[in-house]
C-alpha cells in the first residue's frame, strides 16, 4: 500500500514516514501543499495523510485540488484545528476522516488501515480468500491453521492483492504500490516476491492462490461467493 | 473617524443643512415668482380699467349733434389730461383714422394706439413713442346714434405712461424679495435649532463611545429617545459581550497555564526519580492534552452575539450529521434527524455546531444501532424563544447516579472511549454561562443516554 504524508512539521513528518513504513507502507513524503497536489495527481496513492495547515497552500486547497481531478483515494486529515466547524469543513471538502493533534501514532495506524480497507469495500479488519486470512490491524497471515510469516514486502504485496481479487494486476502497478518514488524498482523483483509468496502461502501447490497471466501480470483468486 | 485615506463624509448636520437651504430657496423662490406675476397681472388689469374708466368719461363728456359732428368740452374731469406730458393722454378718431380729438397733454408726442375696427371689442397694447416713456394704450370703438336715427362710428382711445405702473412693480418687488429672503433666513436658523436639539442625542452617543474608547465610561446612559434605544441596547449588549468575551479568554489562559504547570511540575520534579518513568510522562502529557483541548474548546466558544439573527437549526444538523456518518462509516448505525426548516437558534453557529458535534459524536460512540438528535422551540412567560435540543442514543445509557458527574470537566461515566468528558463539560459551559440555558441527562424513548438542552 502506498501512502502520501503531506505534513510541514519535520519531526512529526519523519515520525509518520518511519512509523508508516515499519507497518509494512510505501510512503512518499512532502512538506509543500503544491507538491502534495502533484504527489497525489501523479503517484498511484493508496491512502492519504494530510495536514491542513501548510505554510503554501491550505491543506483544504489541497483536498479540494485531488478530488476535483478525480482521485477519490481515502484521506486521513490532521489538524490542529478541533472545532466542529472545521471538523465539518474538511470532511465535506473530501476528507474521510479527521483526527486531530496531538494524536497517538497507534491512532493514524489504525485509521489509515480502516480507510484503506473500507476503500477496498472490506467490512472486517480480516481479509478472507479461500484458506488464506489476512489481518490488516496486526498484519498476521493465516492460511487454514498454519501462521506464515512473512517479510514487509512479501505482505504488502499480498496484501494488495487480496484487496483486489480478481483483478489483473501488471508488475508495474505491484511495484508502484510496494515501493514509494525514492526506490529502485524492478520488475524481476515482483517476479521474486511473488515466487517466495507463493512457496510461503502454498508450499504443497495444493491451493495456488496467485495466478501468472503471461505479460500481462497477476491475478489473486476471487474468493468463493460465501467467502 | 475613519481609517487613513478615506473620506470623512459630511456630518449629519450639514447634510441636514444644506437640504433644508435648497429647499427652502426653492421654495421661495417659486413663491416669490407665483406671487410677482400674479402681483404684475392684477396690476396690469388695473391699468385696463382705468384706461376704460377714461374712455368711458370722454363718451360722456363727448357732445355729437345731428350731423355727427362731435365736440369735446374744455376743463374735462381729469385735470391730468390738460397737462402736456403728464402721462396720461386720450383721443377720438374715426374708423379711418382721422383723429377728431386729442387731449392737450398729447401736444407734441405722436401716440400710436391700437387699431380697432368692430364696436364694442377693446385692444391693450404698449407702445413706445420716440423719446418717450413706454405707453399702455386701449382703442374702443362706438357706433353713436344721430338724432336722425343714423349711426357714426368713434373710436375712443386713452393711454397711459407704464412708469407709475413699473415703480409700483418695482416697489412691491423689493418688499417681497426682502420678505421672503428673511423668511428663508428664519426658517434655516430654526431648522438650525430644531437640529441641534433633535441631533443631541446622538452628539450624547458619540461622546459616550467616546468616554468608553478612553476607559472612563463602561457602558452607553440608558435615557435615549425610542429610535435610539435599540441602537444604544444592542452596542451595550455587544460592549458587555466583548468585556464577557475577553474575561473569558483571560480566565481561559489563567485556568490553562495553572491545569499545564502542574503537570510540568510532576514532570520537572521527576527528572530524577521514580516519576520520571515512561509510564508517568505519558499520564502527565494526557493530563496536558486534555487540559489544551478543554480549554481551548471553551475560549472558542462565542455565546449569544445580540445583533445576529437567528439561524436555522436543521442545515448545521444536517451537515454534522453527514459528517458522524463519514467518522463513524463503519459502525452500522443509523442517525435520525428530527428536526423542522423553521426551527431557530439564537446564538452563534459556530456554538451550534459545537454542541450539535459534541453531542452527536458521544451518542454515535455510545450508541448501538441508532442515534437522534431533535430540536423544537419554545416560547417563555416573557415571550422568548427557547431551542430545545435533544440528542438521544440506544446505547448503554449513564447510570442515575453517574449524570451529573459526567457534566462535569473531564469526568467520564466509562472510560472505553476517549473524549466524552471534554465533550460534555464544554457543552454544559457553553449552554449554562453563555447562553443562561440547561442541561438535562436522562434515559430518553431510546433507552441509552438522551442529553437535552434548553436554550
Amino acid at each position: 500500500m502506498r501512502v502520501l504524508v503531506v505534513e510541514d512539521e519535520r519531526a512529526l513528518r519523519e515520525q509518520l514516514v518511519k512509523t508508516l513504513q515499519r507497518a509494512g507502507y510505501a510512503v512518499d513524503a512532502t512538506d509543500s501543499g503544491e507538491e502534495g497536489v502533484f504527489m497525489g495527481s501523479e503517484y498511484p496513492v493508496d491512502v492519504a495523510v494530510l495536514d491542513l495547515g501548510l505554510p503554501d497552500l491550505d491543506g483544504l486547497e489541497v483536498l479540494s485540488r485531488w478530488r476535483s481531478n478525480g482521485h477519490s483515494f481515502p484521506v486521513l486529515v490532521l489538524t490542529a484545528r478541533g472545532r466542529w466547524t472545521e471538523k465539518v469543513e474538511g470532511l465535506e471538502t473530501g476528507a474521510d476522516d479527521y483526527l486531530t493533534k496531538p494524536f497517538h501514532i497507534e491512532e493514524v495506524l489504525a485509521r489509515l488501515r480502516a480507510l484503506v480497507r473500507r476503500a477496498s469495500g472490506f467490512a472486517s479488519t480480516t481479509l478472507s480468500n479461500g484458506p488464506i486470512e489476512l489481518d490488516i490491524s496486526s498484519q498476521e497471515v493465516r492460511v487454514g491453521e498454519r501462521d506464515v510469516d512473512l517479510t514487509a514486502y512479501e505482505y504488502r504485496l499480498l496484501e494488495y492483492l487480496m484487496m483486489h481479487p480478481g483483478e489483473v494486476i501488471s508488475k508495474t502497478t505491484l511495484s508502484e504500490h510496494l515501493y514509494d518514488e525514492e526506490t529502485d524498482r524492478d520488475s524481476n523483483v515482483v517476479e521474486v516476491l511473488v515466487g517466495r509468496l507463493r512457496r510461503k502461502l502454498d508450499p504443497d501447490r495444493s491451493i495456488a492462490p496467485i495466478e501468472t497471466l503471461r505479460g500481462r501480470g497477476y491475478r489473486m483468486r476471487a474468493p468463493p461467493a460465501d467467502a | 473617524m475613519t481609517a487613513k485615506g478615506k473620506r470623512t463624509g459630511w456630518s449629519l448636520r450639514l447634510r441636514v443643512l444644506l437640504a433644508g437651504a435648497v429647499v427652502v430657496a426653492l421654495f421661495a423662490g417659486l413663491t416669490g415668482l407665483a406671487i410677482e406675476r400674479s402681483f404684475r397681472g392684477s396690476v396690469e388689469e388695473l391699468s385696463r380699467e382705468r384706461l376704460l374708466a377714461r374712455i368711458y368719461m370722454l363718451m360722456s363728456a363727448a357732445d355729437v349733434d345731428a350731423d355727427g359732428i362731435l365736440t369735446m368740452p374744455f376743463g374735462l374731469p381729469e385735470p391730468k389730461l390738460a397737462v402736456p406730458g403728464s402721462g396720461s393722454y386720450a383721443a377720438i378718431a374715426m374708423t379711418d383714422g382721422e383723429t377728431l380729438w386729442r387731449s392737450e397733454s398729447s401736444l407734441g408726442l405722436e401716440v400710436a394706439y391700437p387699431t380697432v375696427q368692430d364696436p364694442g371689442s377693446s385692444r391693450l397694447i404698449e407702445t413706445a413713442p420716440d423719446d418717450s416713456d413706454l405707453l399702455q394704450t386701449l382703442a374702443y370703438p362706438v357706433i353713436w346714434e344721430l338724432d336722425g336715427g343714423a349711426e357714426k362710428i368713434f373710436i375712443f382711445q386713452a393711454a397711459e405712461s407704464r412708469a407709475a405702473l413699473d415703480a409700483e412693480f418695482t416697489a412691491f418687488r423689493n418688499i417681497l424679495w426682502r420678505w421672503l429672503g428673511g423668511g428663508a433666513v428664519a426658517l434655516l436658523l430654526m431648522q438650525a435649532v430644531v437640529l441641534i436639539w433633535s441631533l443631541a442625542p446622538v452628539r450624547r452617543v458619540a461622546e459616550e463611545v467616546r468616554e468608553i474608547e478612553t476607559g472612563s465610561r463602561d457602558s452607553l446612559g440608558g435615557d435615549y429617545p425610542q429610535e435610539l434605544q435599540r441602537l444604544t441596547t444592542g452596542l451595550n449588549a455587544l460592549i458587555d459581550g466583548r468585556e464577557a468575551r475577553l474575561q473569558r479568554y483571560r480566565n481561559t489562559l489563567s485556568d490553562l497555564a495553572h491545569s499545564l504547570k502542574t503537570p510540568l511540575a510532576v514532570l520537572r520534579a521527576g527528572d530524577a526519580g521514580e516519576a520520571g518513568s515512561a509510564q508517568n510522562v505519558a499520564e502527565q502529557l494526557d493530563r496536558m492534552e486534555q487540559s489544551i483541548e478543554y480549554h481551548v474548546q471553551r475560549a472558542a466558544m462565542s455565546g449569544r452575539s445580540p445583533l445576529a439573527a437567528p439561524i436555522e437549526v436543521r442545515p448545521a444538523a444536517v451537515r454534522v450529521i453527514e459528517s458522524l456518518k463519514k467518522i463513524y462509516h463503519d459502525k452500522p448505525l443509523d442517525i435520525e434527524c428530527d428536526i423542522a426548516p423553521h426551527i431557530v437558534f439564537a446564538g452563534d453557529p459556530g456554538d451550534l455546531d459545537e454542541l450539535l458535534g459534541n453531542l452527536g459524536d458521544n451518542a454515535c460512540k455510545w450508541g448501538r444501532s441508532l442515534v437522534r438528535i431533535s430540536a423544537h422551540n419554545e416560547l417563555d412567560a416573557e415571550q422568548r424563544l427557547h431551542l430545545i435540543l435533544s440528542v438521544e442514543d440506544d446505547g448503554p445509557g449513564i447510570p442515575d447516579e453517574l449524570r451529573e458527574a459526567v457534566l462535569k470537566r473531564g469526568v467520564r461515566a466509562d472510560s472505553r472511549l476517549p473524549g466524552q468528558g471534554i465533550g460534555l463539560g464544554v457543552v454544559r459551559e457553553t449552554v449554562e454561562e453563555l447562553y443562561g440555558g440547561s442541561v438535562q441527562i436522562d434515559a430518553g424513548e431510546l433507552g441509552g443516554t438522551r442529553v437535552r438542552l434548553s436554550i
